[in-house]
């Protein structure tokens, strides 16, 4: 049975229809890039997925189940990275992701936390304000979530690569990688090349793009 | 039934042909608002004619004020307005917060600018009156301050309303800060009329009406019915203009637009 | 659910602590504010003495108004705003923690600060008394009908200036009750039934502010 499944979706950006009459099926161990040039709606995809913003149409089945509003089910199952850091510049990389793994519902040990940090190669930084950090520093601290969340199946990641070494490219494409063996979905996008085992299907936004027709 | 099965068989229900909630669509919208607004505009005319003859020239002069007083024939129905218009955007905010329809957005975002007219119109007239009647254009007292204060909330909306860019978030936050309005204006009214019982110094009340003969309630009547009128015509032609331009990216707005324009329609 | 309150609330003020510089802005105004009124309408004491409550509430309000925005922009701007609309826990709880936090760090102050000034205006003592306590009845009001503005600005253009319009015709009525339980207890006059009008209207906000609030947030999180 389908993990996920998109029926004939659609955004509206503004007066602008980004995209319409996508429907897709998603099943666990799959990673799936979503592709398209910027301005496409892969973004708006991601939130509207994750139920941030609103769909013009469409339905989304989760396990069977159309996700409705405020859909606390849906919101347990999946894990949504946006473009933004989602962390303070005066907090620590500890506090910071402390407080990210609360709002996922758990209560981490202080030990976990520093596990975490230490494989996303922030070991000696976890006790500095996060404004001390480079952009690629502070990135990590958002992608230190990744080690917490193996239990919410829906991974939706957003641009996750950004401004990250390779090395850290390497480590996380090889949690996303973990993550898929066990049976989750996730759903990236990215401008960047991803050294995956084996490549991610893709999923051409741009296919979906409205012709330039007028609605009747 | 919840909420969202509720909003399903509205869905529906507007998709009908037959249902009277197929004016929730924008075209739709557009056609009976063009056929009802031009009677109630010529309503408007009529009734401002006879109330206003009547204000003039049928209702006695008051024994205290003499012919001042006449300005209460506009004054009152400009306050009721005021006070009904917000009421309506909060009710159109209601609506389409519910039942996700956009027309319900706009009907409350036509009904602000009439609605702070109104406002605007009650505070003048009442400080024209306030100056020869009791020698002073502003009074603290209750209605008055109150109908500023819902000035105030008038321009807020409208304020709000233009600055966010994105019209579903516009339409929403529009909502929402209407229905909060709406909550306040009696708890504002009332807790300016117990400040204005404690502070009033001379007793200036523009809310005690003089005692009124048939003919003056007639005439007020009458006003308030014009003034109603009127508004329900400049919402509806407002509210018309902004489905255009909201609908601009749809073949039937853009060829009545044109049409307007003077335009032909472009091959 | 009280651990994760609690955490919320944590956060807030390791913040605040953080940037204490910020907050004292607002604590500056209300003392440069009040100091201000004297020059304007002039140094006689028993003018003072009777337009300190109202002077004093004002100011206290206004000081309020300038900390509003703090409330929600850094998180809608920084992406933790997204993460705690994603969240589990229900969203009153971690909206209730937010504006806990926010009155303890911004409005209590003020109040703790009130009586201070208002001995500048040479007052009896029972509005030193009864100024704090007015304000610490009222400023949870101001918060939370406040934070319902503050979310809607999000991200608008002259949102500050905005925020004003939209929340000070909101505020007269708490204005109007919280300055005469001051003045009338300043007369000997009774006040209970304004301190119980300014707990209900605030346990009134308390329940119906939040649908508001995080309504405006789900919207400015969605552009």
């Amino acid at each position: 049975m389908a993990l996920l499944e998109w029926d004939r979706l659609a955004c509206r950006r503004g007066q602008r229809l980004l995209f319409h009459d996508l429907s897709a099926t998603f099943s666990g161990g799959e990673i799936i890039r979503i592709a398209g040039p910027n301005g496409v709606g892969k973004s708006t995809l991601l939130s509207a997925v994750a139920g941030l913003a609103p769909l013009e149409a469409g339905t989304i089945r989760f396990q069977g189940r159309a996700i409705t509003d405020a859909d606390d089910a849906w919101r347990a199952a999946l894990l949504y990275l946006g473009h933004s850091l989602a962390a303070h510049e005066l907090l620590t990389p500890r506090e910071n992701l402390r407080f990210l793994v609360t709002l996922l519902g758990q209560r981490p040990a202080l030990a976990a936390i520093d596990a975490a940090l230490a494989e996303v190669g922030l070991a000696a930084q976890r006790r500095l304000p996060l404004r001390l950090l480079s952009a690629g520093q502070r990135r990590r601290v958002g992608l230190a979530r990744l080690f917490f969340a193996s239990e919410r199946p829906v991974w939706l990641l957003d641009e996750p690569l950004t401004a990250l070494d390779q090395s850290f490219v390497g480590i996380l494409t090889a949690r996303i990688e973990a993550h898929a063996r066990k049976g989750g979905v996730v759903l990236l996008t990215t401008h960047q090349e991803a050294p995956f085992a084996t490549p991610p299907r893709t999923l051409d936004l741009t296919l979906f793009r409205p012709q330039q027709e007028r609605a009747a | 039934m919840s909420l969202a099965a509720w909003r399903q068989a509205s869905e529906a229900k507007m998709r009908s042909p037959k249902s009277w909630w197929r004016f929730a669509a924008p075209k739709e919208f557009f056609w009976l608002t063009g056929k009802l607004a031009p009677w109630f505009a010529g309503a408007a005319l009529l009734l401002f004619l006879i109330g206003g003859y009547a204000a003039f020239f049928l209702a006695p002069s008051d024994f205290r004020q003499g012919e001042v007083y006449r300005i209460i024939y506009i004054h009152v129905p400009a306050a009721w307005l005021s006070m009904i218009c917000y009421l309506a955007m909060a009710f159109w905010g209601i609506v389409g917060l519910t039942l996700n329809t956009r027309v319900s957005f706009l009907m409350a975002h036509a009904l602000a600018p009439t609605g702070a007219l109104w406002c605007f119109v009650a505070l003048w007239t009442g400080a024209l009156w306030g100056k020869p009647t009791w020698g002073t254009y502003w009074a603290w007292d209750a209605r008055m301050t109150s109908q500023l204060l819902l000035l105030f909330l008038y321009l807020g909306y409208i304020a709000l309303v233009r600055a966010i860019e994105e019209p579903r978030r516009a339409d929403r936050a529009g909502a929402i800060l209407a229905i909060v309005g709406s909550i306040n204006v009696p708890i504002i009214y009332f807790s300016v009329q117990w400040w204005n019982t404690l502070h009033q110094g001379a007793s200036v009340s523009l809310t005690k009406a003089p005692t009124m003969a048939t003919v003056m309630v007639v005439t007020m009547l009458i006003m308030t019915l014009a003034v109603w009128s009127y508004s329900i015509a400049v919402v509806l032609w407002r509210a018309r203009a902004l489905v255009l331009l909201r609908e601009a990216h749809a073949d039937w707005a853009r060829r009545e637009a044109l049409r307007r324009l003077g335009g032909s329609e472009k091959g | 659910m009280i651990s994760f309150f609690l955490a919320v609330v944590t956060r807030e003020w390791v913040l605040a602590w953080r940037s204490r510089a910020d907050l004292m802005v607002a604590l500056t105004f209300f003392v440069l504010v009040a100091t201000l009124f004297p020059f304007g309408v002039g140094s006689d004491e028993a003018l003072l003495r009777r337009i300190a409550p109202g002077i004093l509430w004002v100011t206290a309000l206004l000081s309020v108004l300038l900390t509003l925005p703090r409330l929600f922009e850094h998180d809608w701007r920084d992406g933790t705003l997204e993460q705690l609309l994603l969240s589990a826990e229900p969203a009153p709880l971690w909206l209730a923690a937010k504006l806990l936090a926010h009155w303890l760090v911004s409005a209590v102050p003020l109040a703790l600060l009130a009586p201070l000034l208002a001995l500048l205006y040479d007052v009896e003592s029972i509005v030193l008394v009864m100024l704090p306590v007015t304000l610490f009845l009222g400023t949870p009001m101001l918060t939370l009908i406040g934070a319902v503005g503050a979310a809607l600005i999000l991200g608008v253009r002259s949102g500050a200036v905005l925020l004003a319009l939209l929340v000070l015709p909101l505020f007269v009525p708490v204005l109007i009750f919280g300055a005469d339980a001051v003045d009338s207890a300043r007369q000997g006059l009774p006040v209970a039934g304004h301190l119980a009008l300014l707990a209900g209207g605030t346990l009134a906000a308390a329940a119906l502010a939040p649908w508001g609030c995080l309504a405006a947030l789900r919207l400015a999180v969605e552009s």
